[in-house]
């Protein structure tokens, strides 16, 4: 049993992006609803790393720019709003960037140096503050920055929050962080199950639930309802030819309310990941490598609660079957579907040029459209 | 054998040797013209019929630099002894001979063609040749009476002879092809350079760059990796990263080094897509120290030794440096500007030299041990603690056995990665290049054949192999009124398959000027694994094809008034285009985190280059002006790191023994991204000034000089590569001696 503690700092950071907060949203953030997206919004991790927003029809595109390749490395980013977030890992200076789609500006804020923050998420604030969480690797801590009125803000950190916390998310008026359990300050090696952390408002000591059936550094949460869906990527060695399937990929469903397991999801045979999404369409999207050797990418898409495949799948696979104009198969990634069905997704093609595709509920290819370079995570606005 | 007389023509002519600096400001006039073997003597300067002595002066015929330690023979009579070396510095290597000496010249050194010569033709009886440089009738020497015969010698490691200015001020028509500049080290050394990577910076068309300590550079529109680095001809670049690493050679290694934009698939072979940067090594002892801002300091000495038939010379070099300079951070998440402190940024470079050298055979040993703080990017803090280790060994046998020279090299490179709060991380990398090569002449043709094998292992479990081969002949004509150089050469490369390669020039001369083109193709095969890639995680390496060079066009000429003119002046330009197919670049990625062929580069520009002297002044001022881009796709990407604009300029005021110099350097905006063009990813133009007084001074048979300089002077905020800031305004004292 590993004992928690509590150690909460704050400091202030003065601050003057006055103009962001109105990106975030003067009440937090409320979800919008809607069967179409305005924009997809692609995340370029790498090269130029910035933010294409692909309107739903037409061909322009727009493009908010976040920084130096050499000073971010997100894999993954979160919308509200009109408001993009994500983190930088302790590679490429240990940074939150928070960005304001409407006006294209963007606000970077330190983290401190070598916490290798895993991911950011946008919270529900109080009191007019917009709140967001990063979760910090290689502290084993969770920091919470508060953007207030005047656009200054201020960080507070919870500590002892497991070796490697990946994913936080309010519940009930209540934090709960996952723990990838992995020594991610290192190797990123899995050190056992992964758990998830409640943090009670009021203190008090924390409540752990372990995850058994996910292994893996990378964690990621999805919530409907009373119920969250941890998906872990699984654990794979790198190190050597050909690579080695640790642990696959799965996703644990817990009941927030009754703080319980209900069911771990596991993925097929011999692939690897599991980077889920909820869809506008109610279901969960999770997007993972085939195998080891080819890297191809697939979409699995979930009905839920239960976690059962669905959609129109290849022959005795659970993933899609998707295809192109000419009727060959289509490896792309990040795949999340809108309210009438059609499934969005990305594919870098030669020189990491980054398309976005959209395919029919049948699986076929009705629109493809350049979305920049370097593309890891797409998100409707 | 040498009198009183000849003793004074001797410190005239060392005089006048080193009071030129690098420059021989020599007529000359092609006799007995042949591209193996041309000996040049002066017309125009056929006006002392009562020379005393003989000066023989070996030169380059491709570069016009002088060749060390040639052996000249007339008759019975071998020289040099010791005494009879009139110019062993880096401008000039010349030997006296009695005027009365008579026979058939034979002039020989270890890569290049064997000049032979009957009497009749180097001295016909009756006539004394006679060459007397501009300003030599100096009052020390005003009564001395010399011939100078100038012996050109065709070297055997540059296939394609290149037309090459030797002085900053000066372009020298020569026999060539190309667009070429070389800068000797003792001139360098005048202007404050003590590092090869500064030496390469003071060149013009070169763009270098540095981040963790290493220096590379690109040229003529190209990537750094599409650049060969060579070493007497020898390839020094790693064929694990694809780069050659200029910081790991000592200065003091080398005699000159030459910068030569264009494919040069004859003279570099595989890897010289957009130019060679050829580094000539030195002779002669030397010493120096030099102390400089934030810790820097730096020793090296090379001692040589001759006698009879051989030379040996064994050098080293040291140095360290905390390279802790403040720098102003403008990107950080302040949004103010920051005054920091790089740390961890520290250098302590270890070099050893050997060369032996008889008129048949040539050993060059070079090793370096190199340790670096591998400072991370500013607002990263991830690398505060990161160390790397470099180990190279550079070995090259080389003998003469009448017209072929055959070649043996070795080349090893060890690269120790350390994260002491991650050992997990610490990674080690072994590349190892043996390679075996002959060369001769047949019937005009210059044929040139070898094998290789390169090497890569990796604590990373990275095993990989290569083999290969070539095979290239070239020639050189004179018809139709113009010198016709061509070639061809194949590569047989393991993995690769056999890729052609040719080239062909053609150039017509006037008396001050001249006017070419030049056409090659060329190919670059891939590089081994990364070993530079620090991590436990093992890269899924893609299949590439070799990425080729379809087309490499130059439109050069050149131009230069008379010697004797009130301002001497020359200008210098060449329209120039490439086009690659299967370019190989690396685009960051997942987890095919690899190079890949991802298209079509395209680039054209054009290079220009002018000099003005008048007296104890002298400016050389370049510009070039490139549009690279790659086609992949939907994208069009400019080369990294390359601006649409860049010049330099270098200006040298001599006033008796102390050199004013100013070398200015222009570079624009430029991408730092291997994406599309956006100003959001471009470093800001940058002007930089580096200032340098010298003062030179006669020591015994040599000489000593001190430098102090200021570079950045006017402490422009800079990266040369983004996110890695260059030392601001800096200064430095520098000491050489000559013995």
């Amino acid at each position: 049993m590993i004992a928690f503690r509590f150690n909460l700092t704050s400091f202030l950071v003065a601050g003057a992006a006055v103009s962001l907060l109105s990106a975030c949203g003067d009440d937090g953030f409320a979800d919008s609803p809607s069967l179409t997206p305005r924009s997809s919004v692609v995340l370029d991790g790498f090269i130029q790393p910035g933010l294409t927003l692909v309107p739903d029809s037409g061909a322009s595109t727009q493009r908010i720019v976040l920084g130096a390749p050499n000073e971010f490395d997100a894999g993954a980013f979160e919308i509200r709003n009109d408001t993009a977030v994500a983190a930088s890992s302790r590679g490429a200076g240990d940074l939150l960037y928070i960005a304001s789609l409407a006006g294209g500006n963007v606000r970077r804020v330190q983290m401190p140096a070598r916490s290798n923050p895993a991911r950011a998420r946008l919270l529900r604030g109080t009191a007019g503050q917009a709140l967001v969480g990063v979760p910090l690797r290689d502290l084993g801590a969770l920091a919470l920055v508060r953007i207030g009125a005047s656009g200054s803000f201020t960080t507070a950190f919870i500590g002892d929050l497991g070796t490697c916390p990946a994913d936080v998310f309010q519940y009930d008026g209540e934090l709960w962080v996952v723990d990838a359990n992995a020594t991610c300050a290192s190797d990123y090696r899995s050190s056992g199950p992964m758990r998830l952390i409640r943090i009670p408002t009021g203190g008090g000591a924390p409540q752990v639930i372990t995850l058994d059936g996910l292994r893996g550094s990378g964690a990621s949460v999805v919530v409907q309802g009373d119920v969250a869906y941890i998906s872990a990527g699984g654990e794979a060695d790198f190190s050597s030819f050909p690579y080695r399937l640790v642990a696959g990929g799965a996703i644990t469903r817990v009941d927030l309310r009754t703080r319980t397991v209900l069911g771990t999801r596991t993925m097929p045979a011999g692939s690897y990941g599991a980077s889920s999404r909820l869809g506008l369409d109610g279901q969960l999207h999770v997007s993972l490598y085939e195998d080891l050797t080819n890297f191809r990418s697939r979409t699995i898409s979930y009905r839920l609660p239960e976690l059962t495949p669905t959609g129109t799948r290849m022959p005795s696979r659970d993933w899609l079957a998707l295809r192109d104009a000419a009727g060959e198969q289509v490896s792309c990634g990040s795949s999340i579907a809108d309210g009438t069905g059609r499934l969005h997704c990305i594919q870098n093609r030669t020189g990491s040029a980054t398309f976005l595709m959209i395919f029919a509920p049948d699986g076929s290819l009705v629109r493809e459209v350049a979305a920049g370079q370097g593309g890891v995570d797409l998100r409707f606005r | 054998m040498i009198g009183r007389a000849t003793t004074r023509v001797m410190a005239s002519l060392r005089h006048r040797l080193f009071a030129f600096g690098h420059s021989l400001a020599l007529r000359r006039a092609v006799v007995g013209s042949s591209t193996a073997a041309v000996a040049a003597l002066a017309p125009a300067a056929l006006l002392h019929a009562q020379a005393m002595t003989r000066a023989i002066c070996v030169v380059d015929a491709a570069t016009n630099a002088p060749v060390l330690y040639a052996r000249v023979r007339i008759g019975d009579l071998t020289l040099p002894s010791a005494d009879d070396v009139i110019g062993r510095s880096a401008d000039a290597w010349c030997v006296l001979v009695p005027v009365r000496a008579r026979g058939a010249l034979e002039v020989t050194r270890i890569g290049y063609v064997p000049v032979r010569h009957s009497a009749e033709v180097w001295a016909p009886e009756g006539r004394a040749l006679v060459a007397v440089p501009p300003g030599a009738e100096t009052a020390a020497n005003a009564d001395a009476r010399h011939d100078t015969v100038f012996v050109h010698m065709a070297p055997l490691a540059a296939a394609l002879p290149a037309n090459i200015t030797v002085a900053l001020s000066r372009a020298v028509a020569g026999a060539g092809t190309r667009n070429a500049v070389t800068l000797s080290t003792d001139s360098a050394r005048a202007m404050g350079v003590a590092s090869t990577g500064a030496l390469a910076a003071m060149l013009p068309y070169t763009l270098p760059r540095s981040a963790r300590g290493e220096v590379t550079l690109s040229l003529r529109g190209a990537r750094r990796e599409q650049v060969a680095v060579t070493l007497d001809g020898v390839p020094l670049t790693d064929p694990s990263t694809g780069l050659a690493d200029l910081a790991d050679v000592p200065l003091v290694a080398l005699r000159a080094v030459t910068v030569s934009p264009g494919s040069d698939p004859l003279g570099a072979g595989p890897g010289a897509a957009g130019g060679v940067l050829a580094l000539q090594s030195g002779g002669g002892t030397i010493a120096s120290v030099r102390v400089a801002a934030f810790g820097d300091v730096a020793t090296e000495a090379a001692w040589s030794y001759t006698r009879h038939d051989v030379q040996l010379r064994i050098g080293g070099a040291h140095r360290t440096a905390r390279n802790d300079f403040p720098f102003t951070n403008t990107a950080s998440t302040t949004g103010t500007s920051r005054e920091e402190t790089r740390v961890n940024n520290d250098v302590s470079r270890s070099n050893a030299l050997v060369q032996l050298q008889t008129s048949r055979a040539q050993v060059t040993l070079l090793a370096s041990h190199t340790q670096l703080g591998l400072v991370g990017p500013v607002n990263v803090r991830d690398n505060d603690e990161d160390r790397s280790t470099t180990t190279r060994l550079f070995v090259r046998g080389t003998s003469q056995i009448g017209p072929t020279m055959a070649s043996a090299s070795v080349r090893t490179f060890a690269l120790g990665y350390r994260d002491p709060t991650r050992p997990q991380f610490n990674t080690d990398a072994h590349a190892a290049v043996a390679e075996v090569d002959a060369r001769r002449t047949v019937a005009g043709v210059l044929l040139h054949a070898g094998v290789g094998a390169d090497r890569l292992r990796s604590s990373t479990d990275v095993v990989q192999d290569r083999a290969r081969g070539f095979v290239s002949m070239v020639q050189a004509r004179r018809a139709l009124g113009v010198e016709w150089t061509g070639g061809a050469r194949a590569d047989a490369i393991q993995g690769s398959g056999v890729r052609p390669s040719f080239s062909l020039a053609v150039v017509r001369r006037r008396a001050s000027a001249e006017a070419g083109i030049r056409l090659a193709q060329a190919v670059r095969v891939p590089t081994l694994y990364d070993s530079y890639f620090s991590s436990p995680q093992r890269l899924t390496v893609r299949a590439l094809r070799p990425e080729r060079v379809v087309f490499d066009g130059e439109l050069h000429a050149r131009w230069s008034s008379s010697d004797d003119a009130f301002v001497r002046v020359s200008l210098e330009g060449a329209l120039v285009q490439r086009v690659t197919r299967d370019a190989i670049v690396w685009f960051p990625g997942n987890f095919g985190w690899s190079p890949a062929n991802v298209g079509t580069e395209s680039m054209r520009g054009a290079e220009g280059r002018a000099t003005v002297a008048r007296g104890p002044l002298d400016i050389s001022v370049w510009g070039t002006a490139y549009d690279p881009e790659l086609t992949s796709g939907t994208l069009r990407i400019p080369t990294p790191y390359v601006p649409s604009v860049a010049g330099g300029a270098i200006s040298r005021l001599r006033l008796g023994a102390l050199q004013l110099s100013a070398a200015n350097r222009w570079v624009g905006a430029r991408p730092y991204t291997a994406g599309p063009r956006d100003p959001a990813f471009m470093l800001p133009a940058v002007a930089l000034l580096d200032l340098s007084i010298s003062s030179r001074r006669a020591l015994g048979r040599g000489d000593v000089m001190l430098v102090a300089s200021l570079d950045n002077a006017t402490n422009r905020a800079w990266h040369s590569v983004r996110g890695f800031p260059a030392p601001g305004r800096s200064w430095s004292v520098a000491l050489t001696i000559r013995p």
